[in-house]
């Protein structure tokens, strides 16, 4: 592992990852019949309440109902009204269509073509989607509470029991949710490393959430609507009971969650595990790859991507 | 009766929390005389079982002994007062296994008569929390304990109450003593059920309390 604080290579990039967005007010909130377009490489590990404040500024004038707020502001893809408690890199890897093109398992970066990118969504201020998304409001304390809790328990997840995060001072608490609202590293690890690296504590779990769209989740019950996600999560150790205490990997821990979508532990058969926009090998220990690649919460969010 | 195999108490694996809801449903169906609530079932799905409670509320039903202030908030237009002949709104709560804390975890929602769900946390509070479970339902984070999430099932949003203090509260509740599987939602509820209006129903309580409080008897006498 890094000194203390310092990022590996791997880490800076994946917080340097950004995805332009194309930004166009709905049609039917606007005055205009082309609404103006709002452009903007926004990181990947970021969410995009976090953009709502300079939303409403950009499209205040093209507004036909101006009393609203940044708080009332939701965006979509394509219908789908687009969770904001997720950071944007799950979302675009679960929405954009991208993912469907990773088909490439040689890992040689393929440019996303120019129909994907950027990714288009649509602003709305009025007409919440209550059946969808949480509300927001005007602090985005729902926000910072969502991810809160996110941190919080992939902490209990790596240590077992709420006292790391619950012995991190009211300024750390902070600064690490400031640190991801700007886009700051080293501010980042110099808390984060605190909750990885608890002294006198060994590790238990490692925090994953495998996100499956409606298509991979054939058995749900209920009527999927636009957008429907099955989350699956479990208690997955860093190393597999045998007397020799086997590293576990990626393969061997989604083979375990979802035996169906992939049966093989070495080789994608079915479906592919997509991070951070790249597909993931499944031979990668699972430990090593939530030191450098979790998101900002401490989770794994791996989206399941169906091969044709 | 313990298993060195299943995580000690307050934690639950999946194959307890199954027999849990099991029994706790199996005492529901033999209490017939009990108006308090319209069902208890398990729903079944992917992520695992769910105890699904289903309860009527009156529209301008208040929680015992409600905080003054929750009352006159301007801001929220399902606070109105209604004709006290208003239909019945519909509390569904669901119970899911946290697979992270190990723990039960309380899901719920309020629809109105044509189905549509309410939000305002204000109205939350007013028809499901009583004055006693107020303080501490918003002493911590936005809403307290209390806050919305997407849920495990459905993907729709509805209130939740944070799971992560649920294992304490029930260690100090249940303590040294040996707790029985059929007791466990009881205790449960009694905890975080009860601060949002989830009370086992009465009669429900009596029939079981007595079996429950015999085998408790029975197990403390093999150990003496």
């Amino acid at each position: 592992m890094a000194g203390a604080s310092t990022p590996s290579a791997l880490q800076t990039q994946l917080w340097a990852g950004s995805i332009p967005l194309a930004i166009r007010l709905a049609k039917q909130e606007s005055k205009t019949y082309e609404s103006d377009v709002y452009l903007v490489y926004f990181p990947r590990i970021s969410y995009l309440p976090l953009l709502h404040r300079r939303l409403h500024e950009f499209f205040f004038s093209s507004l036909i109902d101006q009393n609203v707020f940044p708080a009332d502001g939701w965006l979509s893809y394509e219908d789908v009204p687009l969770k904001w408690h997720y950071p944007v890199g799950l979302l675009f890897d679960l929405y954009s269509g991208a993912s469907e093109q990773l088909h490439d398992q040689s890992g040689v970066e393929q440019d996303q073509p120019d129909e994907i990118l950027p990714w288009k969504l649509t602003l709305h201020f009025s007409d919440w989607p209550t059946e969808h998304l949480v509300r927001l409001d005007p602090d985005n304390d729902a926000l910072r509470d969502a991810f809160r809790n996110s941190v919080k328990e992939a902490c209990f997840l790596r240590h077992g029991s709420g006292k790391v995060i619950m012995s991190l001072s009211r300024e750390d608490s902070t600064k690490l949710w400031l640190a991801v609202e700007q886009q700051n590293l080293a501010m980042f690890n110099s808390v984060n490393q605190k909750l990885l690296h608890p002294p006198g504590v060994s590790l238990r779990y490692i925090p994953l959430k495998v996100y499956l769209p409606a298509a991979a989740a054939v058995d749900s019950t209920d009527q999927p609507s636009p957008g429907h996600l099955r989350v699956v999560q479990s208690l997955v150790t860093p190393t597999i009971s045998t007397p020799k205490g086997q590293t576990q990997t990626l393969g061997m821990a989604l083979n375990t969650l979802l035996p169906t979508l992939f049966p093989s532990r070495r080789s994608p058969l079915l479906a592919l595990p997509v991070l951070h926009g790249a597909v993931v090998p499944l031979s990668v220990p699972v430990e090593t790859l939530a030191e450098v690649a979790a998101y900002a919460d401490g989770f794994l969010h791996i989206a399941v991507v169906m091969m044709a | 009766m313990a298993d060195a195999s299943l995580p000690p108490f307050p934690f639950l694996s999946h194959q307890k929390f199954a027999w849990t809801c099991e029994a706790f449903v199996w005492a529901f169906d033999q209490c017939e005389d009990q108006e308090d609530w319209r069902s208890a079932r398990i729903v079944k799905s992917p992520t695992g079982p769910c105890l699904r409670i289903i309860r009527e509320v009156r529209p301008d039903h208040e929680a015992p002994d409600p905080l003054p202030e929750l009352e006159d908030h301007d801001s929220d237009p399902e606070a109105l007062v209604r004709p006290p002949s208003a239909p019945f709104l519909t509390v569904e709560y669901d119970i899911h296994l946290s697979p992270t804390y190990q723990v039960p975890t309380l899901y719920f929602s309020i629809r109105d008569a044509f189905g549509q769900p309410i939000m305002s946390v204000d109205t939350i509070y007013r028809l499901l929390v009583s004055g006693y479970h107020a303080p501490e339902l918003r002493a911590t984070g936005i809403m307290g304990g209390l806050g919305m999430v997407n849920h495990p099932m459905t993907d729709r949003p509805v209130f939740f109450i944070h799971p992560c203090q649920t294992a304490d509260a029930l260690s100090a509740i249940g303590g040294e003593r040996e707790v029985l599987l059929v007791e466990y939602l009881f205790m449960w509820m009694g905890v975080i059920g009860a601060c949002v209006g989830l009370n086992v129903p009465l009669q429900m309580a009596q029939a079981l309390g007595m079996t429950t409080w015999k085998e408790d008897i029975d197990s403390k006498d093999e150990v003496g």
